[in-house]
């Protein structure tokens, strides 16, 4: 019984993929289940149209460059959290998992109230800074909970060999958080690429991330070549979960 | 490195014995770096952001008012979106506890750990799948000649298409496939703390296991289930998309109409209805602090 409801469960939960996923090869203007006859025209349409490419380029710039920031930014944290001693722990923890609690729409407009003054609405620079703080939280939290699990006798153990402790850290802390620390950095990329909300507030007109201007086209003009930016989103999120399951399972 | 080096390195450790990642994280001027780094980057961009809104939800043209606070809480515009994010919240963290607990129970109780794997892994491929691109295929597939009108219709359980875009009845359905595998991951980590000798003990001694379970594990996995539903709560009240893109004109959440005052340039009411929703959400983290801790860390 239990068994049959949670394949139901799973097969709901991916469902919408699998339901999106032909939509992209229709040779039809609009949707239609099943797919009868199937074509490629959408994928022409999308690589003819610049807004989407120049898209799809500013998001993966800015998901790589805000998830190194926010790994390392999250990292630090999470090693003050559990090595150092210091008054107010609470509070620093509850204000480094801020940009997860405090709703995004909340987060969109402290930003962009505080951005726009500064010029930073409509910038590059400004778009980084807003995704590097959604993904500190993330990196923070998973980090936490790896550096939790590393073997400290190790450590005395490098440096009783003659490693110094900057040494240390990075040959023998830094390998064993090695899964904890991908599973960051992909969080934190993830988090960014996928980001729509706050970027509504912080972004403009020469600033459209691939989410911002499929969020667009959600709500005026819906037509198959949708399908084929959610098509690419897909392999792109789920191959970042594939990268994931690898590092954790080797790491085993 | 020369014998005299290690020697003398080696006596500085036994000397203090503290292992590396502690030695970095305390070396003067390192430590400082590592904790105000991230903390200043938080509050700089964040908190003092919100500090500036707070100011804004109570400084008008005019100087101090609480006009804003006295319209969102006033107007029925304001009260009726209120109301129905929390509905919405209601309605989905409760759709999220029955349909993930199930699972979740499943693939802790499960005798091979394959099992295990392959329910954890199924529930969590779309929580992989960028949230914008579910959203889209529930729109496509709740339209008006969508799969679901198209499957109804095969099945002539209906005649007519059935409008589901637009209706609350949407927003639940994909907010509650967005929320679940959050659900489903604390829970099953939840259960993993409850004893399941306690289980068998009440079977040995002759209860039925559906007596076993209701007796024993439900009220066992009681903490856990408040923990995760006020958490799957406080991050429905936040959803944007979702209710933006499926849901009617007419019942809008809380996070729309703070977008629409924006869009307008009532920035002041924009700012007072974030507070609103801010204080409810802390309202709520601060009640589940009082009883079960820290809501959003993962307790490892």
């Amino acid at each position: 019984m239990l068994y049959v409801y949670c394949i139901l469960l799973i097969i709901i939960m991916i469902l919408p993929a699998l339901v999106i996923i032909p939509q992209a090869f229709t040779s039809l203007n609009y949707f239609q289940f099943p797919v009868e006859e199937y074509s490629t025209k959408w994928f022409d349409k999308f690589f003819a149209n610049e807004q989407w490419i120049v898209g799809l380029e500013r998001s993966l710039i800015i998901a790589v460059i805000s998830a190194l920031v926010a790994t390392a930014l999250g990292t630090m944290a999470a090693l003050a959290m559990n090595k150092l001693e210091f008054k107010g722990k609470s509070i620093f923890m509850s204000i480094m998992i801020s940009p997860m609690v405090v709703p995004v729409v909340v987060v969109g407009v402290a930003l962009y109230t505080t951005f726009a003054p500064i010029g930073l609405t409509n910038s590059f620079v400004g778009l980084v800074l807003a995704h590097t703080l959604l993904g500190i939280p993330m990196v923070f939290v998973t980090m936490m909970s790896g550096f939790a699990n590393v073997n400290e006798n190790l450590e005395l153990a490098a440096m009783s060999m003659g490693s110094t402790p900057i040494g240390a850290f990075f040959k023998v802390t830094l390998p064993t958080v090695r899964s904890s620390l991908v599973s960051s950095i992909l969080f934190a990329f993830v988090t960014s690429l996928d980001e729509v909300v706050v970027t509504t507030f912080v972004s403009g007109a020469n600033t459209k991330t691939l989410t911002m201007v499929m969020w667009e086209n959600m709500r005026t003009t819906i037509d198959p070549t949708l399908a084929v930016v959610a098509l690419f989103m897909i392999i792109l999120t789920m191959g970042m979960y594939i990268i994931k399951e690898i590092v954790e399972t080797k790491s085993k | 490195m020369s014998k005299e080096n290690i020697k003398s390195f080696s006596g500085d450790i036994n000397a203090h014995g503290v292992p590396a990642s502690h030695r970095i994280a305390k070396a003067t001027g390192l430590k400082w770096v590592i904790m105000l780094l991230p903390l200043l980057f938080v509050v700089v961009s964040l908190i003092i952001s919100l500090l500036g809104i707070l100011k804004r939800s109570f400084v008008g043209t005019d100087g101090f008012t609480l006009d804003y606070y006295v319209k969102i809480l006033t107007e029925p515009l304001y009260t009726t979106v209120l109301l129905n994010t929390l509905k919405t919240a209601v309605i989905v963290t409760i759709a999220c506890l029955l349909l993930a607990y199930p699972a979740a129970y499943l693939s802790v109780r499960a005798k091979k750990p394959i099992v295990r794997r392959l329910i954890t892994g199924g529930i969590l491929i779309p929580y992989w799948m960028s949230m914008l691109v579910r959203i889209f295929a529930w729109q496509i597939i709740m339209q008006t000649n969508g799969v679901l009108n198209q499957l109804l219709m095969f099945f002539h359980i209906t005649d007519e298409p059935i409008q589901f875009l637009y209706t609350t009845g949407a927003v639940c359905v994909s907010m509650t496939h967005i929320l679940l595998p959050y659900m489903f991951l604390s829970l099953q980590s939840n259960m993993e703390g409850i004893d399941e000798n306690l289980s068998t003990a009440a079977l040995v001694m002759g209860a039925r296991p559906a007596r076993g379970f209701v007796d024993v594990f439900l009220p066992l996995s009681v903490p856990g289930i408040f923990a995760d539903s006020l958490m799957v709560f406080v991050l429905s009240l936040g959803f944007y998309i979702a209710p933006a893109l499926l849901d009617g004109a007419n019942n809008q959440m809380m996070s729309n109409l703070i977008e629409q005052n924006m869009n307008s340039f009532n920035t002041n009411l924009a700012a007072a209805m974030s507070f609103e929703l801010l204080v409810i959400v802390f309202v709520i983290l601060g009640i589940a602090f009082k009883f079960v801790g820290n809501i959003f860390v993962p307790k490892r």
